[in-house]
């Protein structure tokens, strides 16, 4: 492999004038012991070149980057060499760098020092500047340059279109000679405006480029814009690994295949990325293409509060990846309660700008009121084609609730047709049809009630009639208990035990002859019995003679006789009251 | 008395022949509405309406009629003064129920039982109410007041408790009907793309869309701006000119459009 190398390097060697006699300015000055030169000083943007740095016997510490404006410039590796001519030897060795820019212009990778270790001592050699141009290659035709090895191009179907539409374009990575390439490695393709997909599929293929026979690996891919705008596109930067050419030992071939990294810039686009135009339907949710759609419900017998899952699928050409699920036509506020909704869509299965892709979505909606339908769904797209708005619909979807016929779908028959008798079927009972509101009533087309004034809330002269009635009612019953109440009350108080007065008291109210006898009999007995209580230590005498006439007076009251309440006579009376008074008081 | 009489009987005379006119006018509109002309049978009822005759029939036809032209907003707002003009009248309950549907537009009576406590006559709460502590009263003073009734007195003072209860029960049913159902300030959106707002100035946020037909009650009125509440604890501002008071009919909603 050493041997291979310092080959190589020799080869090197001798290119090296050549290359400095096409790019090396002459009249910049430069140090004998180091040489600075680049394979190409005009290159495409992305494009990498090539920097040389030859030191002759001498070490150099070199730098890892070389600080260029406008320019990338790294170191990449070196190699040296030991050529003898005429018994002298001398040592040379060589430093890479690689370089590349993204914008277009002209740069220079300036001077600077690089400190040498020889043999004599330490010194300093200085470089000279380094002019590159970076031309921007934006027609793809243009890319194919049958000069250099290895190439890459990218393509567009269109230059102009609308954000968010799927646009396809392919990446190709040339390498010359015949099955030259033997994998790629890494596609990539950057824009902050753009989004890209794909980047998947290879497919190895040739082509004749300027006499020259090239092998090439396609990369199809898509895009879609996110602004709207002029952008540059590019470069896209493809590595492969192709099959190494160089020759085998002594100019035989190699036994073993060998591989080596490509890594090579495509040229760039010019794009116009138009906005979507105004006017967009409420249902428009971001798909740029052509679409179909259609829906089915999971369930088409529920009740108030079960789920049901829309399922719909979205097929077409556009990008499924970003769109939105469809919504419904009128706002159902009050009537179904929806979910965001769930978007499937397997990778096989997207579209890519010329294949037909499809995307499912799934959403759950629950009724929070009776309905026999699940309304109309919409989904609106812009179609670049017809440079229009397109709505598609699915639905509306009736349904049964829970409970309930749906007249159409069941329709009762409430007498079989044969003509036997309903009730003595054994057939499930006859469900009630449910009503449906579907238009509102006719009008009223009979003779019109012509208010006075509108309804006020206050009460009529029926109402205060009615208060009338009940307050007489309640008044008579109310006055009845009162009077009643009364009776009871005067009642009770004259069953009031008159014992409790004082023997003095009782004396004054007793009552005048000719009163009714029973009455005076027990107003008598009544003051016998205060006296009594009022004179305990009395003498026995006085006692007695009180007991009897108290009994007397009980005999008359008590005696069993139904004698006629007859009034006292005069005498009679007097006789108690001369009795009563001849009583000694304390 | 042989005064009133003579001009009683010349304002019956009086009145007979206006009537007459009213119900057939009220019958050509009728008939514009059969014959598919909906833009007169509109404009009939409209010149019904503005001379102030009240009629839930009216009211309805005219909604009928409003719904027909596509004025959704408009045909909600007639019916729910046919409605308030008859609690009871089954044909605008039953359009405003496919009204709803159809439209989803928003309401204060948003349960059942508010639909009920709203389609009962406001004095009939009055009615139930007195009634009820009429004959708990009534039932005490007997049990009290009547010897032969004293054995059933423990049944009477039960009813008597029974009728308080219910007597409460109607006057909170009257209070929340009053507070919450009242028809006071209470508006229709006729337009239809209502939306409230966070402020009256038509660069504001939107706080909801309000379907046509969705009800609201006025707060406060500024210029050209409503402040409004919307049912489900909302409030927002509206332009003016998308909602329409339900009671009283304002005399600018009666004319006619081509005027």
């Amino acid at each position: 492999m050493r041997f291979f190398s310092v080959i190589f390097l020799f080869l090197i060697a001798q290119c090296a004038p050549l290359a400095s006699a096409q790019t090396v300015d002459p009249q910049v000055p430069t140090d004998d012991s180091v040489t600075v030169n680049v394979l190409r000083d005009r290159i495409a943007v992305g494009e990498i070149g090539q920097l040389f740095i030859k030191v002759r016997n001498a070490e150099a510490s070199m730098p890892e980057r070389i600080e260029t404006q406008g320019l990338d410039v790294t170191f990449s590796g070196q190699q040296s060499s030991i050529n003898i001519v005429n018994g002298r030897q001398s040592v040379e060795t060589t430093y890479f760098y690689r370089f590349r820019g993204d914008d277009p212009g002209t740069f220079t990778i300036p001077e600077f020092e690089i400190r040498l270790s020889q043999r004599g001592g330490e010194s300093v050699a200085k470089t000279r500047p380094i002019v590159i141009t970076l031309v921007e290659n934006s027609d793809p035709e243009s890319a194919l340059d049958a000069t250099k090895p290895f190439f890459g191009k990218l393509e567009l179907t269109r230059d102009t279109f609308y954000v968010n539409e799927l646009v396809p374009f392919t990446l190709t990575a040339y390498v010359r000679g015949r099955n030259s390439i033997h994998d790629v490695v890494t596609a990539k393709l950057e824009n902050e405006s753009f989004i890209f997909r794909g980047f998947r599929d290879v497919r190895t293929d040739g082509a004749e480029v300027g006499h020259t026979y090239y092998s090439s690996a396609v990369i199809p891919s898509h895009l879609f814009a996110l602004k709207a705008g002029s952008h540059r596109l590019g470069p896209a930067q493809i590595v492969v690994r192709s099959v190494d050419s160089d020759p085998g030992g002594f100019g035989l071939s190699s036994f073993f295949q060998r591989t080596a990294t490509r890594e090579m810039a495509t040229n760039t686009l010019n794009l116009t990325v138009k906005p979507l135009p105004d006017g967009a339907p409420a249902s428009f949710t971001g798909g740029v293409g052509d679409f179909q759609l259609s829906g089915t419900p999971s369930l088409t017998t529920l009740g108030i509060g079960d789920p049901v899952s829309m399922e719909f699928e979205v097929t077409g050409i556009g990008n499924l990846r970003t769109m939105g699920a469809p919504v419904f036509a009128i706002p159902q506020t009050g009537i179904w309660r929806t979910y965001e909704p769930n978007k499937k869509l397997n990778d096989d299965e997207d579209s890519d700008g010329f294949r037909t892709g499809t995307i499912r979505f799934s959403q759950v909606l629950i009724p929070e009121a009776r309905t026999d339908k699940i309304p109309e769904f919409q989904l609106s797209y812009f179609d670049p084609a017809k440079e229009s708005y397109v709505t598609l619909k699915a639905g509306p979807f009736p349904i049964s609730m829970t409970g309930s016929a749906s007249p159409s779908a069941e329709p009762t028959a409430p007498f079989p047709a044969d003509g036997s008798s309903a009730l003595s079927s054994p057939a499930a009972p006859a469900k009630r049809p449910e009503p449906r509101f579907e238009d509102i009533l006719h009008i009223r087309t009979g003779p019109a009630r012509w208010l006075a004034a509108a309804p006020s809330g206050k009460p009529g002269a029926l109402f205060w009639g009615v208060q009338i009635v009940f307050s007489i009612a309640f008044s008579t019953l109310a006055a009845f208990g009162v009077i009643r109440w009364l009776a009871w009350r005067r009642l009770h108080e004259s069953l009031q035990p008159v014992e409790e007065l004082p023997f003095a008291r009782q004396v004054k109210q007793l009552p005048r002859p000719g009163s009714p006898r029973r009455e005076f009999l027990r107003s008598i007995n009544a003051a016998l019995a205060a006296w009594t209580r009022e004179h305990p230590d009395a003498p026995s005498p006085v006692l007695e003679a009180v007991t009897r006439i108290s009994e007397r007076c009980d005999a008359a009251l008590y005696s069993g006789q139904s004698q006629p309440d007859v009034p006292i006579s005069a005498s009679e009376a007097e006789e108690f009251l001369s009795l009563i008074r001849r009583l000694p008081v304390r | 008395m042989s005064r009133i009489f003579p001009v009683f009987v010349s304002l019956c005379l009086l009145a007979g022949p206006l009537l007459a006119d009213d119900e057939s006018n009220f019958s050509s509109a009728n008939q514009l509405f059969e014959n598919g002309d909906f833009t007169g049978a509109a404009k009939a009822y409209r010149q019904l309406a503005e001379s102030g005759k009240l009629s839930p029939e009216l009211f309805y036809n005219l909604g009928a009629a409003q719904h027909r032209l596509g004025n959704e907003g408009e045909a909600v707002l007639w019916m729910r003064r046919a409605l308030y003009l008859d609690p009871g009248m089954p044909e605008p309950t039953q359009s405003l129920s496919f009204l709803r549907t159809h439209l989803a537009f928003f309401e204060f009576a948003g349960n059942g039982l508010e639909r009920f406590l709203s389609s009962i006559n406001a004095s009939a709460f009055l009615w139930i109410r007195s009634l009820a502590l009429w004959i708990a009263a009534l039932a005490t003073v007997a049990a009290f007041s009547i010897p032969r009734l004293k054995p059933n007195r423990s049944a009477l003072v039960t009813l008597s408790i029974v009728m308080l209860m219910l007597a409460v029960v109607a006057w909170r049913a009257d209070r929340y009907r009053e507070n919450r159902l009242t028809v006071d300030n209470l508006a229709t959106v006729i337009s239809d793309s209502a939306s409230a707002l966070t402020a009256p100035s038509p660069d504001a946020k939107e706080v909801v869309t309000l379907p046509p037909g969705s009800e609201i009650r006025l707060l406060q009125q500024a210029g050209a701006w409503t402040y409004a509440e919307i049912p489900g604890e909302l409030r927002g501002w509206l332009r003016t000119e998308t909602v329409a008071k339900l009671w009283p009919v304002h005399p600018s909603e009666l004319e006619s459009p081509e005027s």
